[in-house]
């Protein structure tokens, strides 16, 4: 039967009928009057077409008269089948389970949540003209449908994993609240049902199938006063993965440990390989371990050794807050006599712990005593008279009298009073992007602070051994402003930021301003509207979390600075287990049966394709000259 | 009450006319001058040479004796001119937005009373009726009469009662028939007829616009009288070819009229009665009744 998606412009085909009325009114032999027949008969003769044109041009009009006629009469007959002869019409609402254990993979390789999809496609595929259906996944648990679709419709791109069990009752009562689509005819009483596509079977009691759709098959339970029909995708499989994660602060100056603990005492990978060691340390039970971060790195995943069905709980991305430098490296000139003791013993008194005369790390501090390497590795580096050729220049060396310098910019460190340093050479800095902290009356930058290629930099014009900087007569300053600037530079700001959190666990954080701020998933393509949350601080402090999407989230500020990152863990022992009910799949087929077809059904079709045929065909011949 | 076929000013102005030249009879056959009908009238007319048996009390004895030869005097007989006035009443005539009926019928009653104002007699009637004479006053009769003609519903097929009004009237008679000539036979029969009784015929072809150049398109079903109806659609191309059609056919009735010694004119039923007049003033049938 031909349906229309916009019925109601139907009426519109009244304009043809008038158009029609119209042609044949124009098409009509008026009567006239006239003399002189015989010169109009011989003007007929001589003119007129031949009779066949004629007559095939009037047979045409005829016919095609005769089938709208026909049409009407076989109608209006009620020739078509009545409604109590159809089948009744179907509305399914074909949910797809979205919970973690959809994400577990079979042998072939494809997912539960891709065969589920493709099982819905195949619904759709297989509905009878009459048949609507709407899509659900679940959002927060939350169903979320599409609009009507009818046979032939492609669905929507494969839905988000959803980490809240699906609410059922809730689809069951959308089901129901359905009003019957227009297309539909208003005597038929649509059969509604639920076509759940999960890998479970839901805790429901079993029904037997509804008479109309007997030929189905299937697991059919009660959900509210909907049927629902049960079809399961995956196969039995064992899963490891991750189930906890927890980070230890390390006390008496050792490093951070992380406490994992996986399922089935599933094997873990750290990378990168954590340093002293080879392997996670496992505290002798089965499945938990401590990886002790010694020399913490900034960004770190803990792995499952081996990968299984489900790869969603097989590791964890963590992002720890930068707390202690991890190394210590001068870079003097060559002459030994030249090396100031001063310093040396100043840098170890004020970093306690970390090793001196390592070698370069990212996590370590490099001084440069008037000498340079061209690309430091390191997290911080205080330079004396002396820069790398990528972070700036210096000028020609000027004396400076105490007494004279200026405080050019306060830092995120207070600032000594820093007047009283002098020296006969001072080396000024000039085109560098650190902010200077110290002028002389000419505007010579002194002292300067900053960040450079991810680098905190201290820039000081003053050398040791041949300034008042480390042993000036009134005050320590300059010892002063180091010990100052390497805390700044050990103790970043802390928001609360943690590096860790569980499922439905928040942390309330600490931030400056009002916001808004944002999170987003490290890595996701995801734009940061849609999935992260914006968070926004009325009091200077927000709640983080809980997270509805476990993944690795960096934190921004409103300028679009990374405040920190947080790793929303995942642990859900019921999905994790990727349980599987093998249940008897359903007879698409069964949903309209074959026998239910009527040739009074392609009927209709068939006149209205030959009135259109015959109508274009007499249009034809006509612009054709063939007939009059 | 119908309109009359004349007003009165228009009589008014008919009285003024009267058929000039309507006696005028050759004679070079016997070697006479063209003459008025001759006879014993009071006007002379023209002289003839004498010959046996003639009254010797009408020779012109001044010419005697100039000529020495006998010569008689001839003057113009009082005889009476007749005036046939014959309508085709064919069921064509009955068409136009200005009928061709209603025409023909006002050219035949000026016709009527420009004749009768020469004291003619006058036979009128349609081709398929009995004629009705007509003399003296009789002018509200000739135009009670044509008011009261009908088109009859088919063509004429003869004109009977006309045949012997020819034939006994001879050279004393004018023919003056209306017809549109689409159907000819009789006409020209009529026609025919009238030259060989010596007769003079007058042929008033009386056409409506639209028969020469209609205006009309689309799809028709033509119905002409004596004819099936035709389905057609009109088109330039028809409505072409029909002038072109019609133009031929007029222009062979004509030549045929022509060809049997009747003048020809042609008249628009559209068109008042001066041109008609002067048509027939042109061709020296009409004089002033005063001059």
């Amino acid at each position: 039967m031909l349906e229309f998606a916009h019925a109601h412009w139907l009426w519109l085909l009244a304009f043809a009928v008038a158009l029609y009325a119209a042609y044949l009114l124009a098409r009509r032999f008026r009567p006239l009057r006239v003399t002189y027949g015989h010169v109009w008969h011989s003007v007929a003769r001589k003119l007129r077409p031949p009779g066949w044109k004629r007559l095939l041009r009037t047979l045409l009009t005829w016919l095609v008269a005769a089938l709208i006629l026909s049409c009407t009469v076989l109608f209006a007959s009620g020739l078509q089948r009545s409604t109590n002869d159809l089948p009744a019409p179907l509305l399914v609402a074909i949910a797809l389970d979205c919970t973690p254990s959809m994400a577990a993979t079979g042998p072939d390789g494809i997912s539960r949540l891709e065969h589920g999809h493709n099982r819905a496609q195949q619904i759709v595929d297989a509905l009878g003209p009459a048949d609507r259906a709407i899509f659900y996944h679940f959002e927060q648990g939350r169903p979320a449908g599409t609009g009507w679709l009818s046979v032939g419709d492609r669905l929507p791109a494969l839905p988000a994993l959803d980490f809240y069990q699906p609410d059922l009752d809730s689809l069951e009562g959308a089901v129901r609240a359905w009003t019957k689509p227009q297309a539909i005819s208003a005597t038929a009483e649509p059969v509604r049902f639920i076509w759940w596509l999960s890998d479970q079977r839901p805790a429901r009691s079993e029904i037997p199938a509804p008479a109309r759709l007997s030929a189905v098959g299937g697991t059919w339970c009660q959900t509210g006063g909907t049927p629902l029909l049960v079809e399961t995708f995956g196969h039995p499989a064992a899963n490891d993965g991750i189930s906890s994660v927890r980070l230890v602060p390390g006390t008496d100056g050792s490093g951070p440990v992380l406490e994992v603990s996986t399922r089935n005492g599933g094997q873990l990978v750290h990378h990168p390989p954590l340093p002293n060691s080879n392997a996670p340390a496992a505290d002798g039970s089965k499945g938990r371990f401590r990886l002790p971060l010694k020399h913490a790195r900034e960004v770190g995943v803990v792995r499952m050794a081996k990968p299984d069905a489900l790869a969603l709980d097989d590791s964890v991305e963590y992002r720890l807050a930068d707390s202690r430098l991890g190394g210590l490296t001068f870079w003097h000139p060559p002459d030994a006599t030249e090396v100031n003791p001063y310093l040396v013993a100043a840098i170890g008194a004020l970093l306690p712990g970390v090793p001196e005369l390592a070698r370069p790390s990212e996590n370590g501090i490099v001084v440069m005593d008037r000498v340079a390497p061209a690309t430091p590795v390191c997290r911080a580096a205080v330079c004396f008279g002396a820069i790398p050729a990528t972070w700036g220049r210096l000028g020609e060396p000027v004396a400076i009298r105490a007494g004279f310098q200026q405080a050019a910019k306060a830092a995120d460190f207070d600032l000594p009073d820093l007047s009283l340093l002098s020296a006969a050479q001072v080396w000024p800095l000039v085109d560098s992007a650190l902010t200077p902290l110290l002028r002389d009356p000419a505007g010579n930058v002194l002292l300067a602070d900053g960040m450079l290629n991810n680098v905190r930099v201290l820039y000081c014009g003053f050398v040791p051994h041949l300034s008042t900087f480390l042993n000036d007569q009134g005050e320590v300053s300059g010892l002063l402003l180091l010990m100052r600037w390497l805390q700044a530079v050990q103790a970043p700001r802390d928001f609360g930021i943690p590096p860790f959190l569980g499922p439905g666990q928040h942390v309330t954080l600490r931030l400056p301003t009002p916001g808004p701020y944002l999170a987003e998933r490290a890595g996701s393509a995801t734009p940061a509207t849609t999935g992260p949350r914006a968070f926004r601080l009325p009091a200077g402090t927000a709640q983080l979390g809980p997270f509805a999407q476990p993944d690795t989230w960096n934190i921004f500020d409103p300028a679009g600075t990374r405040l920190g990152t947080v790793a929303a863990l995942w642990s859900d022992d019921q999905e994790q287990a990727i349980a599987f009910t093998p249940l008897s799949k359903a007879d698409l087929q069964g949903l309209n049966p074959a026998s239910s077809h009527d040739w009074r059904d392609t009927l209709p079709h068939g006149l209205l394709y030959l009135l259109l045929g015959l109508v274009l065909l007499e249009w034809l011949l006509w612009l054709a000259g063939v007939t009059e | 009450m119908a309109e009359p076929l004349l007003t009165d000013r228009e009589i008014t102005r008919l009285h003024r006319l009267r058929l000039a030249g309507a006696r005028v009879v050759r004679a070079a056959a016997r070697g006479e001058r063209l003459s008025r009908q001759l006879g014993a009238g009071q006007e002379f007319a023209a002289h003839r040479a004498y010959a046996r048996g003639d009254d010797l009390r009408r020779v012109d004895w001044n010419v005697y004796g100039r000529l020495g030869q006998l010569f008689v005097k001839l003057f113009e007989a009082p005889g009476r001119l007749r005036v046939l006035v014959a309508i085709d009443n064919a069921p064509t005539m009955d068409f136009g937005a200005s009928s061709k009926w209603l025409a023909a019928r006002r050219a035949a009653a000026a016709a009527a009373i420009i004749a009768l104002g020469g004291a003619d007699r006058i036979w009128l009637g349609t081709l398929d009726s009995e004629p009705r004479a007509f003399e003296g006053s009789a002018e509200s009769r000739i135009l009670s009469a044509l008011a009261e003609l009908q088109v009859s519903a088919r063509p004429a097929r003869a004109a009977p009662a006309w045949m012997p009004l020819l034939a006994s009237g001879g050279t004393d008679t004018v023919l003056l028939l209306f017809s549109d000539l689409q159907q000819v036979d009789v006409p020209l029969g009529l026609l025919r007829e009238c030259a060989r009784q010596g007769a003079r015929a007058m042929c008033l072809c009386v056409h409506a616009p639209e028969e020469l150049s209609p205006k009309m398109g689309g799809y028709a079903r033509l119905n002409a009288p004596g004819h099936e109806s035709l389905k057609l659609r009109i088109d330039a191309r028809v409505i072409d070819a029909y002038k072109a059609e019609v133009a031929r056919y007029r222009e062979a009735a004509a030549h045929a009229a022509a060809a049997t010694g009747a003048t020809y004119l042609d008249i628009s039923s559209d068109a008042p009665l001066d041109p008609f007049l002067a048509a027939l003033s042109r061709r020296g049938l009409l004089a002033s009744r005063h001059g």
